[in-house]
């Protein structure tokens, strides 16, 4: 895996890309409906708001730079094929875009294993519950951001490692010096109490409606 | 089928799923525990994931490397493309119904040599057709995803578009499990037919039988302005070993004597 790390050079060539794909829309504006309904100027902006986030998981999750160009490139074109399965009012944009970019980077690193492609967009990843509905997706977001300051740190640090950082269970086992047993076990029960805690919150903002 | 897989071993297998760590026998186990589970708990779980990905990427300032201006210029000018001139490519999906004969086959010669040379098939009479009602796009979708995530015999194979014109700009895929005869097509930018004139077909080679009678897997439609098509597949001839998938463009109703002209798109599992 292909790790990275911000730098002062780095931070001026994301100004530079930023100069390329032009200043992004307002933060709450969703991109993703826009291009649905045709709006290319929407290309753009997804580029520029997104466009960290999906390369840098790419570099995370490919053996080298090629590689993870071609991923991008396939991810985004993915996000445009899928933009109308996007709902607002579901999740957030954000975690939309991640949830794409994951599958995709878990594909391709399948096939390198030679495993079955997993590839594929969940039906009703997006239908949620009555109670879920009509909530923020940026509040989505700071939710999730909640979640991760709750989770115990072993629990973080493994789930950090595998979903940021495209870490198998074996990797992060010897990266971390754990019995991969323990490693499974953190990052079972730290997705799980995401998804407890994420549910949770959900419902408590809904009742407060 | 058995179910007396425990929450904990579901709860791994989810999380398995959840990070891309699931193997073959781990999803056949998960899709043996799915009657336990409530309605869309495997989403559930990806969805968490998705979200503590995006969550964990924001609060890692070293998440801020950027992408390359080339690589971004390339990625809008395509986007901005794509959006411009397939504006409904992004549109949900259009599920188009499939007509069949029932347990029919279509007599062929030396498919292997026809797909590369372009030779004569030799048919049998097709029985009469039928037609089943276009399901519910959800249920396709949920169909083509559970075959792929939940079937590990299933398998996904890409498109590869000949030079016929109905091709020129097509892609996607089909998802075909031989255990559960099912099966799914996806097609983008495949040229839309007018029904009255002509329609695609869809044949079936089956390595069990006799190479010179593919099944014929029905004739089906591709609407205008739909982007992206989904075709359910409901093979009605068993298929032991599902090798190679055509879709030809035949005369309305479909053919009895098929040419090679109008392959339109051609799948082959590799061995």
């Amino acid at each position: 895996m292909t790790r990275s790390g911000g730098s002062d050079a780095a931070r001026a060539h994301l100004a530079l890309v930023a100069d390329v794909v032009g200043p992004g829309p307002a933060p709450l504006e969703p991109l993703l409906p826009r291009i649905a309904a045709g709006d290319e100027r929407a290309v753009r902006d997804c580029v520029a708001r997104y466009g960290a986030l999906v390369w840098s998981l790419a570099r995370r999750w490919s053996p080298d730079s090629s590689d993870a160009e071609d991923a991008v490139q396939e991810i985004f074109i993915d996000l445009w094929r899928t933009a109308a399965r996007y709902d607002v009012s579901r999740t957030s944009e954000a975690g939309w875009v991640a949830m794409i970019a994951r599958r995709r980077l878990i594909d391709r690193a399948r096939r390198r294993e030679r495993l079955p492609a997993l590839e594929s967009i969940p039906d009703d990843f997006d239908v949620a519950s009555e109670n879920e509905r009509d909530l923020d997706r940026e509040w989505r977001a700071d939710q999730a951001r909640a979640v991760l300051r709750e989770l115990p740190p072993a629990q973080r640090k493994m789930l950090e490692l595998s979903l940021l950082h495209g870490r198998t269970h074996d990797e992060i086992a010897r990266e971390t010096e754990t019995p991969l047993g323990t490693v499974k076990s953190h990052i079972r029960r730290g997705l799980q109490r995401a998804r407890d805690l994420l549910a949770e919150r959900t419902r408590n903002e809904a009742g407060d409606e | 089928m058995q179910n007396d897989i425990g929450d904990d071993r579901i709860g791994e297998l989810l999380m398995q799923r959840a990070t891309g760590a699931l193997s073959a026998p781990e999803a056949d186990a998960l899709a043996q525990a799915l009657a336990k589970l409530p309605p869309g708990e495997v989403a559930r779980w990806e969805r968490a994931a998705a979200e503590l990905a995006a969550a964990f990427a924001a609060a890692d300032v070293s998440m801020h490397e950027p992408m390359p201006a080339s690589l971004a210029e390339r990625i809008v000018s395509g986007g901005e493309a794509m959006v411009r001139s397939q504006p409904r490519a992004v549109q949900p999906a259009t599920v188009t119904p499939i007509t069949t004969g029932r347990g029919t086959t279509l007599a062929w010669a030396g498919w292997m040599a026809a797909a590369a040379a372009l030779v004569l098939w030799f048919a049998v009479p097709r029985t009469a057709a039928r037609t089943t009602d276009a399901a519910p796009v959800s249920t396709v979708a949920q169909l083509r995803d559970s075959l792929l995530t939940l079937d590990s015999v299933s398998e996904r194979l890409a498109w590869t578009a000949t030079k016929d014109s109905s091709a020129l700009r097509a892609s996607g895929d089909i998802v075909w499990s031989n255990r559960a005869q099912r099966g799914v097509m996806r097609f983008v930018g495949l040229q839309p037919n007018d029904r009255t004139r002509w329609q695609y077909q869809l044949w079936i080679f089956d390595k069990t039988r006799d190479e010179k009678y593919p099944v014929d897997g029905g004739v089906f439609d591709v609407p205008s302005g739909a982007a992206e098509v989904l075709v359910p597949i409901d093979a009605r001839v068993p298929v032991g070993n599902a090798v190679m998938f055509a879709v030809t463009v035949e005369r309305a109703g479909g053919v009895v004597v098929s040419t090679r002209e109008r392959i339109a798109l051609l799948a082959q599992r590799k061995s």
